[in-house]
């Protein structure tokens, strides 16, 4: 599924506009997780991250991980600079109401898989 | 990380990186205050960098690398149980990282195998002249590696052997001092 798509039908708020290119990216796999070594282990590369982290650290491990965007689950905010730093890494960052649970069962339904085992 | 012992790794690396001959190891339990204090200091050149860079997560002295997450996370660590990490010159000439922690924090993360990490270090890193200090109240234990080295034969002194004899003493210094998990 397309990025753009995901934030339509999730009434995802994206933070990134500032990100020149499209958000047409295909995504097809996602990871939820507050523990940010587990993150680094454990989220496939290419998807999409659903956390409540938002220190600048999350960026950087989704740097490493190669994670394609981040979900901020229940209404998370993070500032400025994690913002300018996502947008020069080219991470797309969304936040929205929902909780972690909720998001992830939306995604789940629109076809998006974790990692098995 | 879910272990304060994967974090200590990371800093007993990043100083034998830094090129540091003496690492010293803290771990302190305070009861009475409900902190947990880890300090890993060593004779190694320093920071040539403020300390709030060197917490940086995109702040790396690794030329392959574009992230350095070991002190970030484990500030972050720290810090979601209510404490702090300061970076500051040790009394041994070099770096000294200081974590403190409340206790008995909720989410506060296990000390997890200090026995087995040093152990690795001693390991992998025969040369290096290690100390683990444990605290506890008012009771402390000392494990110097070269003097574990020195109570085996000199033809025996492998790192495997010395790595073997130095956790297990520290296992009997961590029960002697019933030291939280």
């Amino acid at each position: 599924m397309k990025l753009n798509e995901i934030a339509e039908k999730l009434s995802l708020r994206n933070l990134t506009l500032e990100i020149s290119g499209d958000t047409r990216a295909e995504v097809v796999c996602g990871h939820a997780s507050d523990l940010l070594s587990d993150v680094l282990a454990n989220a496939p590369a290419d998807s999409l991250l659903v956390t409540r982290h938002v220190h600048l650290n999350v960026l950087a491990v989704a740097v490493h991980a190669g994670v394609v965007g981040i979900i901020f689950a229940s209404s998370r905010m993070p500032d400025e600079r994690v913002v300018r730093k996502a947008t020069e890494e080219r991470i797309w960052l969304y936040t929205s109401k929902d909780s972690a649970f909720n998001i992830v069962g939306k995604l789940y339904v629109l076809g998006l898989r974790g990692r098995h085992g | 990380m879910h272990e304060l012992s994967l974090h200590i790794l990371d800093l007993f690396e990043n100083a034998v990186h830094a090129g540091a001959s003496t690492v010293l190891m803290t771990l302190e339990e305070n009861h009475q205050t409900d902190v947990l204090k880890i300090v890993v200091e060593d004779d190694g050149p320093g920071l040539d960098v403020p300390p709030e860079t060197a917490v940086d997560p995109f702040y790396t002295t690794k030329n392959n690398k574009r992230t350095g997450l070991g002190l970030a996370l484990f500030c972050s660590t720290a810090e979601q149980a209510a404490g702090r990490l300061v970076l500051r010159q040790s009394t041994l000439g070099g770096l000294a990282v200081e974590a403190t922690m409340q206790l008995n924090h909720v989410d506060r993360i296990p000390i997890g195998n200090i026995a087995a990490t040093v152990s690795s270090v001693v390991c992998t890193n025969p040369e290096l002249n290690l100390l683990c200090r444990f605290v506890v109240g008012d009771e402390q234990y000392l494990v110097r590696v070269s003097d574990v080295a020195r109570e085996l034969p000199i033809g025996r002194r492998n790192g495997l052997a010395v790595a073997r004899r130095v956790s297990a003493r520290i296992g009997s210094g961590i029960e002697s001092l019933h030291v939280t998990q």
